[in-house]
């Protein structure tokens, strides 16, 4: 054991080194900067653990752009022959990384909805700027969801990932964002449609984390907003585990083990078995992972439903009844089958009066990054911050 | 003091001496810090890597946790600490000196009563401020009002140092 290099750095940063390396400085503070700008981009950027979604627009346009990609760095391995990969690159992105994996040394930019690798997260940033269109001179700006409970450390680390490579920048928590991103203006009004974030709990399941969040017509405080790190990966992670003991000469990548989670994740009773091929030593074979997947998403779900329960507690009586009727499901975490009835069930048995849990389907992708558009394209000229180091 | 064959003795040396190098860090004494946190605490990690353990126990994981647990206490305590300060600066002291000014004037009014000699004009004394009401809560339409309020949360984070918006 190597003791010396589990020494951490010891993050205490001081307010001379904020100032001097990686603070960040008013956008008041450069008034010529934005004079030598032509145009300006605003970029709404959901930094996921697993996944990031991003959405682009230019002020006062209606068109948005959306990308979605997986939050990954590949990086040539050392010693590859020529011709393997594309135009001899020696860093992939996303999609790419993952298809060109078995060349690559992949590294995750974020673990628990917080930046990892600092390098790593900086080129992926760089990608995801390279991917903007603009003009030379082009002002981009970006809103970036971080989870509900990023400390300063975290924060840090996200700001000086994306020194230099967005013009300005605001960290928003993601609770806030997704709510923000789930409320359709246009419909505002409208028979029939629940304003969600007039009186709403909104739950966030994640690959890093999961974000509960009540929010009753105002900015959630701390107090509205529960977050912890049981989400996506601690359910792989939980999978591959069950995986090992009941077929300890199966070895299957993490990637494999979030596909099949995604495919056939479920809670409470499963409609079918779950039994999937996979190749071992070369050869095809079928594996019964409903026990392993069941047992993994319970423990998801009994998390969750602690956090919701005492969320819900917290809420005025005056108001409770109505949030009831409002537990909204988003995240990736929320295409787990049954994920709202068995919640439903957990609240019912408890004696939370006619609990409704509601799914958003397959938009949760873009919430964050949409709600992170919405507040770029109204944040004051004042409020967005310059990172200087 | 020779620690050598007790682990839990070594792992108690360990995480003072981690907690010492934190406090001594956020002290600005980052010289004595990286002296605990290069030469000494490496050794002693060393030195309690070999001593036996328990099964089941991950020393990487152990560490790590301490590692970040010791940080977090540390950063608690400082902001604790600047939290009390700031209230004691801003709240609880102008209050303490208007009560014994209020006391103090009082005592002298009493004198002038029973005694109606010539009086030094007392000097004036600032009123304690009032405690500024909690921030209001932002409603969720208006969206610069909540920046503001996201921004206002990370400054003070942050320290009293580093400028947002």
């Amino acid at each position: 054991m190597r003791s010396s290099t589990l020494i951490p750095s010891v993050d205490l940063t001081d307010r001379k080194a904020a100032l001097n390396g990686r603070g960040m400085t008013p956008a008041m503070a450069e008034p010529t900067r934005k004079s030598t700008a032509t145009a300006t981009v605003l970029v709404g950027f959901d930094w996921g653990t697993n996944k990031s979604c991003i959405q682009v627009s230019e002020p006062g346009s209606e068109a948005i752009s959306t990308t979605v990609t997986p939050t990954v760095v590949g990086y040539a391995k050392e010693g590859i022959v020529e011709g393997i990969l594309p135009g001899e690159g020696r860093t992939f992105y996303g999609s790419e990384a993952l298809k060109y994996r078995m060349h690559l040394r992949l590294v995750q930019p974020m673990i628990d909805g917080v930046i990892n690798d600092v390098s790593a997260s900086r080129d992926f940033a760089q990608h995801i700027r390279s991917q903007i269109a603009s003009e030379t001179g082009t002002e981009i700006r970006a809103v970036i969801g971080m989870p509900a409970n990023a400390e300063r450390a975290a924060r840090e680390n996200l700001r000086q990932a994306v020194n230099g490579v967005f013009d300005r920048v605001l960290l928003v928590p993601e609770p806030f964002l997704a709510a923000l991103g789930y409320r359709d203006e246009s419909r505002l009004g409208q028979d029939g449609y629940v304003d969600p974030v007039s009186n709403s709990l909104f739950v966030d399941i994640g690959g890093g984390t999961t974000d509960v969040c009540m929010v009753q017509g105002y900015y959630p405080t701390a107090e509205d907003q529960i977050s912890f790190a049981f989400a996506g990966d601690k359910v792989d992670a939980m999978i591959d585990e069950g995986i090992r003991k009941t077929y300890p000469d199966v070895q299957l990548s993490n990637i494999k083990i979030r596909e099949i989670k995604e495919q056939h994740a479920f809670v409470g009773k499963p409609e079918n078995p779950v039994v999937v091929s996979v190749i071992v030593g070369g050869k095809m074979r079928k594996l019964d992972l409903t026990a392993q997947i069941g047992a993994a998403t319970e423990a998801l779900l009994g998390e969750l439903y602690e956090a919701v329960k005492a969320l819900i507690v917290r809420a005025n009586s005056d108001t409770v009844a109505e949030l009831l009727q409002n537990i909204v499901l988003t995240g990736g975490g929320s295409r787990i089958k049954n994920l709202d009835k068995e919640l439903q069930r957990l609240l019912t048995e408890e004696g939370f009066e006619a609990p409704r849990v509601h799914v958003v389907g397959d938009g949760y992708k873009e919430f964050v990054a949409k709600g992170a558009l919405k507040a770029a394209r109204q944040a004051k000229e004042t409020q967005w911050q310059q990172i200087v180091g | 003091m020779s620690t050598r064959g007790q682990p839990d003795q070594l792992w108690s040396k360990i995480v003072d001496d981690f907690r010492e190098a934190c406090i001594l860090r956020k002290n600005g004494r980052h010289e004595e810090s990286n002296e605990l946190l290069q030469h000494v605490l490496p050794g002693e990690i060393a030195e309690w890597a070999k001593a036996p353990m328990p099964p089941g126990i991950n020393r990487r994981s152990k560490l790590e946790t301490m590692f970040r647990e010791e940080q977090r206490r540390v950063d608690d305590a400082f902001f604790v600490q600047r939290l009390v300060t700031s209230q004691l600066e801003e709240h609880l002291l102008p209050k303490l000196c208007f009560m014994v000014a209020e006391e103090v004037r009082e005592a002298v009014r009493n004198d002038a009563r029973t005694a109606p000699a010539p009086m030094a004009p007392f000097p004036p004394q600032s009123r304690p401020k009032t405690q500024s009401p909690s921030r209001p809560r932002v409603r969720f339409d208006d969206i610069p009002g909540m920046i503001d309020s996201i921004l206002h949360d990370q400054q003070s984070d942050m320290g009293p140092g580093l400028q947002a918006a």
